[in-house]
């Protein structure tokens, strides 16, 4: 280390300075306080005094006074205004409160872990609080051993962890009807997140219990009130599904299925019952409702598809992203999320001209599969009017589609699995909207954006 | 002429102080975890207790089964054996389950109980379209008018042509029964495929806010107003199970195919990266 100034360089230093020992304190920490004091006081000597003039002390800021007191549970900034949003609004009504979607705050998140106060959620019937002492968990059908599990039980079997995203497969459906343009990435694109989650590979269980011949297929089915169910095949248990307990180092919350739920790594969320409490295996699917009258996709020709499970590539810029403000012209750093149910992302382009040029973004670390990653570009604004917007490709080579070239394959019913390019106007005077479903001719001429992006 | 930049990354010039700040936090750290002590402890098997007892009574039924002499009673500590599946287990492990790696060694352990049966005849609640979970009772429209205006009409409207509290079940007067077409509201009439699926939900969560309060005769009931309503059963109609198999497949069974095991996505036209 050749200048020790180097360590502190924000403290004005000196023989004489007003610089208090307490604020030292703060800065360097009580640990190392005395260590860095002495080490400024020997380069500070070798400074010249200061002029009179400079010894009137800055004033101390508010937040150098006496702080807060420890809390059991950490507490957010109050300047941080980060929150979900839920698609009940303000409604009163308890249908309106407890089945619905509430939408992960994207245009202020960063990383690729959602925080778990913030992730997504998708309910049919209301977030239930289990006694985890009191859950058991049924396993049975086409089984050489029924068993009944307590989680004190699926704790005892050795465990993994994993990190994935989550997303409900209705998640950007706005896309096949046409956002308005303040829709912002949240309200469009907000029902996924990234966490990371642990407990025990469906396999261990499924050997446990002895799954039989022929059993191709399991029931999945929660606690809750709306006795959630789904079926999923086999071939995906054995793959890489988990039932897990554990969400970003805590039990995972009740909103994510406390005290245990499943996992189907990039499959489709309503698959991935939460509470689960019964597991029954059998020869085919059982056809519930979320696998016929919903998650169920409708074509133009009136025939729907079935069992969709991956969710496939998507991104997003998240900032900037509507209702964002790009300050001024000059250097400003893109970023944002893409994420593949089939694999691992291998690459993010970004066009920062309505999709007339494609440069390369970076792919920040992590990259895992089956979760998001965040990406960086930087970005010189010339002040014109730009639509910005990120494609990306996954290791099975898929490339997300412009949204006309998804729409002429699926139509407007289709309600699920919308992962087109997402365009987000940049005007002239930096405020930023959704421009998908304008159409080209009301957006400034000179962003000449091709109509099959809109 | 485009503004895309190559990323570059210059040397952040805080990297050193950036660096001394980390040493500093490892510092308080350590002194927090000086701190914290073990004040966790006695709180960790506060669960196990009513469950525990049933473990106990069948472990020692299939245990002679299954278990082999070595696993029960001297568990391997944890970090003794590799979790790492495929992971060569470490010789203490290998002493204390022949059969190797942890999992292995958690089958052998008897974890769990054997399933009741009167839970499993509890819990197993599912009606499949081969019949499997109907229940022997007779349901007809008349009562189950009743039982819709008492139950379900103040959420789903008094016709079941839906509020915005819950959705429409009952198709306007101007559309008759039949498959699915592009742009058509979706009713059991038009859209859901399986009589007995749609038994089942109204079964497991309706009433909405009262799940599994309506007696069984009642869910046949409802459901028959539900499809006189829809055009679909005569007013005098019954249902039981032998006419609900009869009828199983609603009008709009042929249009569903399913994209598994063979994948029908991403569509031919949307593969590649050549927009
Ligand atoms: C408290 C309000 C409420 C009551 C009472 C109620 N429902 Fe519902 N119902 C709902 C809501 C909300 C949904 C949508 C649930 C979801 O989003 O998963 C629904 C969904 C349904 C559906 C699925 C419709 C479709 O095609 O998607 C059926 C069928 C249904 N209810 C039948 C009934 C019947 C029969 C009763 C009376 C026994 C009843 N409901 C009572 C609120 C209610």
């Amino acid at each position: 280390m050749s200048d020790d100034r180097n360590l502190l360089p924000h403290i004005p230093v000196g023989p004489n300075s007003l610089l208090s020992r307490r604020r030292l304190l703060q800065a360097g920490g009580a640990v190392a306080g005395g260590l860095a004091l002495s080490r400024i006081t020997r380069a500070g000597a070798q400074q010249p005094p200061p002029a009179p003039n400079e010894l009137v002390p800055p004033p101390d800021p508010p937040w150098s006074a006496q702080g807060q007191p420890f809390t059991t549970q950490g507490i957010r900034s109050p300047y941080v205004e980060i929150q979900r949003a839920y698609s009940g609004g303000d409604s009163p009504n308890v249908t309106r409160q407890t089945a619905g979607s509430n939408f992960a705050p994207l245009q202020d998140l960063d990383g690729i872990i959602t925080p778990s106060d913030l992730h997504f959620q998708r309910n049919h019937s209301g977030t239930t609080i289990i006694d985890p002492a009191e859950h058991q968990v049924l396993v049975h059908g086409m089984v050489d051993r029924p068993k009944v599990y307590s989680m004190d039980d699926i704790k005892r079997f050795p465990r993994r962890t994993e990190i994935h995203f989550l997303e409900c497969s209705g998640n950007s459906g706005a896309g096949y009807s046409g956002p308005s343009p303040d829709t912002t990435a949240q309200l469009m694109h907000g029902l996924t997140s990234t966490s990371e989650w642990g407990g025990v590979p469906m396999t261990t269980i499924m050997q446990d219990v002895g799954v039989q011949e022929g059993a191709e297929w399991a029931l999945f089915e929660g606690a809750d009130a709306s006795r959630m169910d789904r079926s999923v095949p086999r071939s995906k248990l054995e793959d890489d599904a988990m039932l897990v307990y554990i969400q970003n180092g805590e039990p995972i919350r009740p909103e994510q299925g406390f005290p245990l739920r499943l996992l189907l790594p990039g499959w489709e969320g309503n698959t991935q019952i939460k509470w689960l409490r019964r597991i029954e295996f059998g020869s085919g699917p059982f056809y519930t409702k979320e696998e016929t009258r919903h998650y169920t996709d409708a074509l133009p020709d009136g025939q729907s598809r079935q069992f969709t499970y991956e969710m496939e590539v998507k991104s997003l810029i998240t900032w900037p992203s509507a209702g964002h403000q790009v300050p001024a012209p000059g250097f400003w750093e893109i970023n944002g999320i893409a994420w593949s149910g089939f694999g691992t992302i291998t690459g993010v382009e970004v066009s920062v001209d309505g999709g007339n040029s494609w440069g390369p973004a970076e792919l920040m670390q992590p990259v895992l599969p089956k979760a998001h990653v965040r990406f960086r570009f930087p970005w010189v604004w010339d002040g014109t009017p730009r639509v910005i917007m990120s494609r990306a490709t996954d290791d099975t080579g898929y490339t997300q589609p412009a949204r006309q070239r998804l729409l002429d394959i699926r139509g407007t019913q289709y309600i699920y699995h919308f992962d087109a390019i997402q365009p987000w106007l940049v005007d002239a005077d930096g405020a930023v909207t959704n421009a998908m479903g304008q159409s080209a001719s009301d957006l400034p001429s000179d962003t000449q954006i091709s109509e099959e992006y809109l | 002429m485009t503004d895309v930049h190559t990323p570059h990354r210059p040397a952040p010039p805080n990297a050193l102080l950036g660096r001394w700040l980390l040493v500093v936090a490892a510092f308080s750290l350590l002194l927090l975890a000086a701190c914290s002590g073990d004040e966790d402890n006695g709180t960790a098997t506060s669960t196990a207790t009513e469950v525990g007892a049933t473990e106990t009574a069948t472990g020692t039924a299939t245990g002679t089964a299954t278990g082999t002499a070595t696993a029960t009673g001297t568990a391997a500590p944890a970090g003794q054996y590799s979790l790492a599946p495929g992971g060569s287990p470490t010789p203490a492990a290998t002493e204390a389950a022949a059969g190797g790696d942890a999992q292995q060694m958690s089958l052998q352990a008897n974890i769990g109980s054997e399933a009741p049966q009167d839970l499993v005849d509890e819990w197993n609640i599912d009606i499949d379209p081969d019949g499997t979970g109907l229940w022997d009772a007779q349901g007809s429209v008349s009562a189950g008018a009743d039982v819709f205006q008492a139950n379900c009409a103040r959420c789903h409207g008094p016709d079941g042509a839906g509020t915005d509290l819950a959705p429409q079940l009952v198709l306007g007067p101007d559309m008759e029964p039949g498959p699915w077409q592009f742009g058509a509201p979706r009713t059991v009439a038009n859209y859901w495929p399986y009589l007995t699926t749609y038994i089942d939900y109204i079964h497991r969560a309706m009433p909405f806010d009262n799940p599994g309060s309506l007696s069984e005769e009642d869910v046949y009931s409802v459901v028959a107003w539900i499809l006189n309503q829809n055009g679909m059963i005569d007013d005098n109609a019954t249902l039981d199970p032998d006419s609900i198999m009869q009828m199983n497949e609603l009008p709009n069974y042929p249009s569903f195919f399913p994209c598994y095991p063979d994948e029908c996505r991403p569509e031919p036209a949307l593969r590649g990266n050549d927009q």
